[in-house]
């Protein structure tokens, strides 16, 4: 309390002794800034005053030069006859402050002048003339003159004949440079002066910081924007002098007496400025100085103004520590206040003798009763009062100071609130006691006058124990009687029925107590009881029964029995319940005999299925053996054409048929992947094939495929079939094409050179749905010449799809940029691609190629025959060595014969033919071994000779560098062997 | 480097003009505004500057900054096609020749000579109005061309009092020459009509063309015709002369008079400088000067050339059916 009282005494101290000192400052500081002002003010009129006297000497040296230079001009016209006035005007001329001068007649027009070309001019317009000729008196004008390019000081007067009438106005212009020399050498250099037409074009300037500069021209004259003016400032300028700060200079103007528009003064304030600045620091240090002296100043006021009110504090603390009844001293300056305090402190301590005697009376009280009561502080949650129980309860902890109850620092903690308006109450379960509590608080006024809360806490745990008890009782018997079957405990040794829900009591009278009375209407317990089974195998034990119900039917049920063990671990007592199973068992008695109808079904549809797979792979060598076995050989025109079907048998169809000199190529798409799609596909076939036997001479594609409708509606296949063709027909002589699609959506792609096409006709597809008027066959033609390839393919391939795209731009791809290989060639590099595109052949549809080429010139090939023996390789390389044109290297002929030799000894029918075809261009060369058995050729045994042509590379392989590869067709009589090399040359 | 700063209330809004003069190199200046533009984040557009070449510079600090930029004097495309916030307000009279033939056409195809100087771009519109004429069967009797310097055209009129066939003198003349020429043709022949170009035209000639008796043909921009009474016109032009620290106004100044309006009238509805940009690539109103179109690269259109005739100190716009 004493340091507090200390504490305060300095604060107040320091307080008095700092309202003194920054009292003192801010009186300092406006002092300074009024004085401050003021000098500046008076610096910038005295420099505004010297400015002014400046302009008004420049403006009477204007004025006085140019009346001078009027007198000069009146006298000389006074002096001359109007005839001289043409030889004045030449004199005058001569004199370099006159740019031009002119002798004009009322009318306006030029009737002297100084250059003869003036002569007849219209001087109408000119504003320095019509002033002059409407108020017949001199005028003076200065402005931009158009005639002779430049600004100008213009003197009109008018001239009298001797007989007084004025006839005549002397336009004189005078340089403005003349003057400027002359103002410029009395000019003083540390100000600049503008003269300004009323315009507020700069007219005259001089002095050395007006710069001359500028984007527009160089060298152009200084604007009043360089002196910080705006238009709106010149234009509201009068004859007093104005003057504004700009940019650190001071700029004085006015409007100059007559015409002659604004004069304006600028000058650099940086002296001012210097001034203004030593002024600042001056009053600086003054205010430093003076804050110096403030500090021993404030401190001796603070020590004054404290000193009464330490005496005071001193009287107080004796009174209030008991040492005296009430403040004794007079203390003048305090009267009032220890008056009032007298007598606040009288009234104070007879109000605490009464509240300590109630206080006692109402602790006796509480004391008495057993319910703990508590009384909390609600600012800091402390417990004021504690009766006798609550001290027995939380008595403990209630010896620490101060102590708050563990409930209200929970309570606190989770910011409950503590001020209930009326009276609350609830209850609460004190874990670690285990305990349950009656809470009940309200918000009363303690002794000393503050909100406080009065709480009671009272034991209700047996209470609660009770409740307890009867809410499981009532629970454990909801759920018997929810059970559908009947459900007993029974006392072991008694037999008796201790507890049971009302289904069970339909098994028998409701009457009965023992078990056997209820089940089985006995009047004493069974010889074999299933109780004493349990007790002997301390085990649960489960049992169907068959019995027949009260109305005499037949009924199996589970029983259920299961031990329950007193404190001592014997069976005391026994659950028994039974379930009705009777309609499971029926139930599991049906499924025996549906399971064993399924088994014979299963059979027979197992054997069914077998047939239909002999059908179908007769159907599929059916499909496969209507498929080309072999393609035309054509000269010029090479062939190659790849099938996979989706599923076992295809939808898809191609053929190649040579009749004569043309040559018939069909792609077909028949909706449906079955036997259904392969029958339409032989039917196809026939109709065309049929055709072209009969009809020899029409033999475009649109007759063909007419006659392939006609045909199909004939056979009146059903509505859900859709046929899709593409049919080429090559004239062999011109190679000119004709085409024709039904239904056909991926064009066929070709390359004539470097050109690529698509060869697009896709009309309806020919189907019974389709009425035949909507078919309009219409066939487009195209010319292939030498090195065109061809790719004729149905969607399988352009339509798979992997995530979103299809294949389709992929495949366009790879054969626009392959199109010059051979056919065979093209075809194993989609297949490639395509499987690196798929992961697999195999794709959601059937895949049918069909790639075309007429051969180039460059590309030569050459044939040849040989039986499958030793004999037949001798003949190889003494054919391979006439075929000089060729150049058929070494190293491909050997690796050639290697493969060959490699047939020979894995085959043991070795006479058999090879037909062998060798093709050679820049790119590649490319080797057909040929054979007629189908499935000749097999993967493995040409892996082995793969691995073999790389192993022994250096030995074998035709080049270093090459890349050599070799593949089957899909029948498997054909082997390839592609050697591509950039270094083979022709 | 000159810094001019005026004010002009729009609406509310108080808009600066900023004038960036030079004469040292473009690059100076150029990193003096890009410096400027850093430390001012409140600008709203940029204005200029007077060749293509110089206008690039301004237009890459456009992009730089996202400012949009109006530009009055370039000519190179390409600026205003690659740079979304460079648009240009170049004045093209691409119908003036078609305005020159409307007034032939007024005069009833008359027999006329044709005097050209040699400032190139007169001479050129000179050597295309000849072009033109004589494309669509006009009588061009002679053409002279004369220095620019020239301003003494007595014989040249001497020797067009001898031709009879003589009905109107088209001339491409610099703004001093028309001057003279017109005095010394109206002492001589000050009945003869006279067509020239409307290039050199401004409204603060026209007190030099009062005592003239020709009847004088030309193309004038719409406003023009109310000059007089246009005191916002006015005062922009004092204020270009005074900005500029010429004594006259010259051909160019109503451009970028009309640029300067153009901007102010668009600012108002444009808070952010992308605002404004928007504005200037969809704005398609009419004004103060008439319709005038921008295309989505920024160049106009159409533009608001008039014939007139010009009498009694003010141009008159030329009715005919």
């Amino acid at each position: 309390m004493m340091l507090d009282i200390e504490r305060g005494q300095k604060t107040l101290r320091w307080r008095f002794f700092f309202q003194f000192i920054v009292a003192s400052l801010l009186v300092t500081i406006i002092m300074g800034a009024i004085i401050f002002r003021t000098i500046r003010s008076n610096l910038l009129d005295d420099y505004a005053q010297r400015a002014m006297e400046t302009m008004n000497r420049y403006e009477e040296r204007i004025h006085v030069l140019l009346s001078l230079e009027e007198e000069n001009l009146a006298l000389l016209y006074r002096i001359s006859s109007p005839k001289e006035y043409g030889n004045l005007l030449r004199i005058l001329i001569e004199k370099e402050k006159y740019n031009a001068s002119w002798i004009v007649n009322r009318g306006g027009t030029v009737t002297f002048a100084d250059n003869p070309l003036f002569l007849g001019y219209s001087f109408l317009g000119n504003h320095v003339f019509k002033k002059a000729l409407l108020q017949e008196e001199p005028s003076i004008h200065i402005c931009f003159d158009h005639t002779i390019h430049s600004r100008t000081i213009q003197i009109a007067f008018p001239l009298f004949l001797d007989d007084g009438r004025f006839e005549q106005i002397a336009i004189h212009e005078l340089n403005p440079d003349w003057i400027e020399e002359i103002l410029a050498a009395e000019h003083s250099e540390q100000e600049d002066i503008l003269l300004l037409s009323n315009g507020g074009v700069v007219f005259l300037g001089f002095g050395d910081s007006i710069y001359r500069r500028g984007f527009y021209e160089p060298g152009r004259p200084p604007s009043l924007h360089d002196f910080g003016l705006s238009l709106a400032e010149i234009k509201g300028a009068g004859l007093q002098y104005q003057k504004i700060v700009r940019d650190d200079h001071l700029v004085t103007y006015k409007r100059m007496e007559g015409p002659l528009g604004i004069i304006a003064h600028r000058v650099s304030v940086e002296k001012i400025e210097n001034d203004l600045w030593s002024l600042f620091y001056l009053v600086l240090l003054g205010s430093f100085i003076a804050l110096l002296l403030f500090f021993p100043l404030g401190n001796y006021h603070a020590a004054r103004a404290m000193r009464p009110i330490e005496r005071l504090s001193k009287e107080v603390e004796l009174t209030l520590k008991g040492e005296q009844e009430e403040i004794q001293e007079p203390h003048k300056e305090f009267s009032l206040l220890v008056h009032a305090f007298n007598r606040a402190y009288a009234e104070k301590r007879e109000a605490q003798r009464e509240r300590e005697l109630t206080y006692q009376g109402f602790k006796t009280v509480l004391d008495s009763m057993d319910t703990a009561i508590y009384v909390v502080d609600l600012k800091n949650h402390t417990t004021l009062f504690l009766n006798r129980a609550g001290e027995e309860a939380w008595g403990q902890k209630a010896k620490k100071s101060p102590f708050i109850l563990p409930f209200i620092k929970e309570r606190a903690h989770t910011n409950q609130s503590f001020t209930p308006s009326t009276e609350r109450s609830w209850e609460s379960f004190d874990q670690k006691d285990n305990t349950w509590l009656e809470y009940r608080e309200m918000s009363i006024h303690w002794f000393d006058g503050r909100e406080v809360l009065l709480g009671m806490a009272r034991d209700i745990t047996e209470r609660k124990q009770r409740e307890e008890l009867l809410q499981t009782n009532w629970f454990i018997k909801s759920i018997l009687e929810s059970l559908p079957y009947p459900f007993l405990v029974i006392d072991r040794e008694s037999r008796k029925i201790q507890l049971a829900n009302s289904t069970a009591y339909q098994l028998g009278s409701k009457d009965a107590k023992t078990c056997y009375d209820l089940i089985y209407n006995r009047n004493k317990p069974c010889e074999e009881c299933i109780i004493n089974t349990i007790v002997e195998t301390r085990e649960p034990i489960t049992f169907e029964k068959i019995q027949k119900d009260k109305e005499g039917r037949r009924e199996v049920l589970e029983a259920h029995s299961y031990p329950i063990f007193n404190d001592r671990r014997e069976v005391a007592k026994i659950i028994y319940y039974t379930i009705d199973i009777t309609e499971r068992k029926e139930a599991e008695e049906r499924l025996k005999e549906y399971t064993k109808d399924i088994e014979e079904k299963r059979k027979e549809i197992e054997d069914l299925y077998h047939q239909l797979d002999q059908e179908i792979e007769k159907a599929v060598k059916v499909h496969e053996r209507s498929l080309p076995k072999t393609i035309p050989q054509i000269e010029e025109i090479s062939i190659g054409a790849y099938y996979q079907p989706a599923k076992k048998l295809g939808g898809d169809f191609y053929h190649v048929i040579k009749k004569e000199d043309r040559l018939f190529i069909y792609l077909s798409d028949v909706t449906g992947h079955g036997i259904d799609g392969a029958m339409v596909s032989a039917f196809i076939k026939e109709a065309i094939e049929s055709y072209l036997s009969l009809k020899k001479d029409t033999t475009s594609p649109g007759s063909i495929l007419s006659h392939l409708d006609r045909q199909y509606r004939r056979e009146n296949y059903p509505e859900e079939y859709f046929i899709c063709i593409f049919l080429l027909v090559i004239d062999l002589n011109t190679f000119e094409a004709s085409y024709l699609g039904a239904g056909f959506q991926n064009p066929p792609l070709l390359k004539i050179g470097q050109r690529q096409m698509y060869l697009v006709n896709s009309g309806l597809p020919i189907s019974t749905t389709i009425p035949r008027e909507l078919l309009a066959f219409k066939e487009k033609r195209v010319l292939l010449t030498k090195n065109s390839s061809l790719l004729l393919t149905t969607d399988g391939l352009p339509d798979q799809k992997r995530g979103r795209e299809n294949y389709d731009n992929r495949l366009q791809e790879i054969f626009f940029k392959n199109a010059s290989d051979p056919p065979e060639v093209i075809i194993h590099r989609i297949k490639e691609d395509f499987k690196d595109y798929n992961g697999s052949l195999q794709g959601d549809d059937d895949i049918t190629l069909l790639v075309l080429e007429v051969e180039p010139e460059r590309r030569k090939g050459r044939h040849i025959e040989i039986e499958r023996d030793m004999q037949g390789l001798k003949r190889l390389q003494k054919w391979a060595l006439s075929l000089e044109d060729l150049k058929l290297e070494e190293k491909i002929l050997s690796s050639l014969e290697e493969l060959i030799v490699l047939l020979i000894e894995h085959d043991q029918d070795r006479k058999k033919t090879l037909k062998i075809h060798v093709q050679i261009d820049p790119k590649l060369i490319f080797v057909t071994i040929e054979v007629e058995e189908e499935e000749f050729f097999r993967e493995d045994r040409l892996k082995s000779f793969i691995e073999k042509i790389k192993r022994e590379e250096n030995r074998l392989v035709i080049e270093r560098e090459s890349y050599t590869t070799a593949f089957l067709n899909d029948r498997g009589n054909k082997a390839f062997l592609l050697v591509e090399k950039n270094g083979i040359s022709n | 480097m000159a810094l001019q700063t005026t004010k002009d209330k729009q609406q509310g809004k108080t808009v600066f003009h900023q004038t960036f003069t030079y004469t040292d190199e473009v690059d100076e200046a150029y990193q003096e505004v890009r410096e400027h533009l850093k430390n001012n984040q409140t600008i709203m557009a940029l204005v200029g500057d007077v060749s293509s070449s110089r206008t690039l510079y301004l237009s890459e600090l456009a992009k730089e900054f996202q400012i949009p930029h109006l530009s009055f004097f370039a000519t190179d495309d390409s600026i205003f096609e690659e740079n979304p916030w460079s648009f240009s307000y170049r004045y093209r009279y691409a119908d003036e020749l078609e305005i020159l033939q409307t007034i032939i056409d007024y005069l009833d195809s008359p027999s006329m000579v044709v005097i050209s100087c040699d400032i190139s771009s007169i001479f050129n519109r000179g050597q295309d109005f000849i072009e033109s004429m004589e494309y669509s069967g006009e009588t061009i009797l002679q053409t002279v061309d004369v220095e620019h310097q020239k301003m003494d055209f007595t014989d040249f009129i001497e020797e067009l009092k001898s031709n009879d066939e003589l009905d109107l003198i088209v001339t491409f003349l610099n703004e001093d020459q028309f001057v003279h020429f017109l005095q010394q043709l109206n002492r001589e022949m000050p009945h003869l009509p006279v067509l020239t170009t409307g290039l050199i035209l401004h409204p603060q000639m026209l007190s030099s063309f009062l005592g003239i008796h020709n009847p004088i043909y030309s193309f004038a921009p719409y406003y023009y015709l109310s000059y007089l009474e246009d005191t916002e016109i006015h005062s922009f032009f004092e204020e270009y002369k005074i900005s500029l620290g010429v004594h006259r106004i010259d051909s160019i100044a109503p451009w970028i008079y009309d640029g300067f309006l153009l901007l102010h009238s668009l600012l108002p509805q444009a808070k952010s400088p992308s605002q404004l940009r928007e504005a200037l690539e969809t704005y398609q109103g009419d004004r103060l000067l008439g319709p005038i179109y921008f295309n989505q690269k920024g160049f106009i259109e159409s533009n608001t050339l008039v014939p007139v005739e010009i009498h009694s100190k003010s141009f008159h716009e030329l009715s005919y059916p």
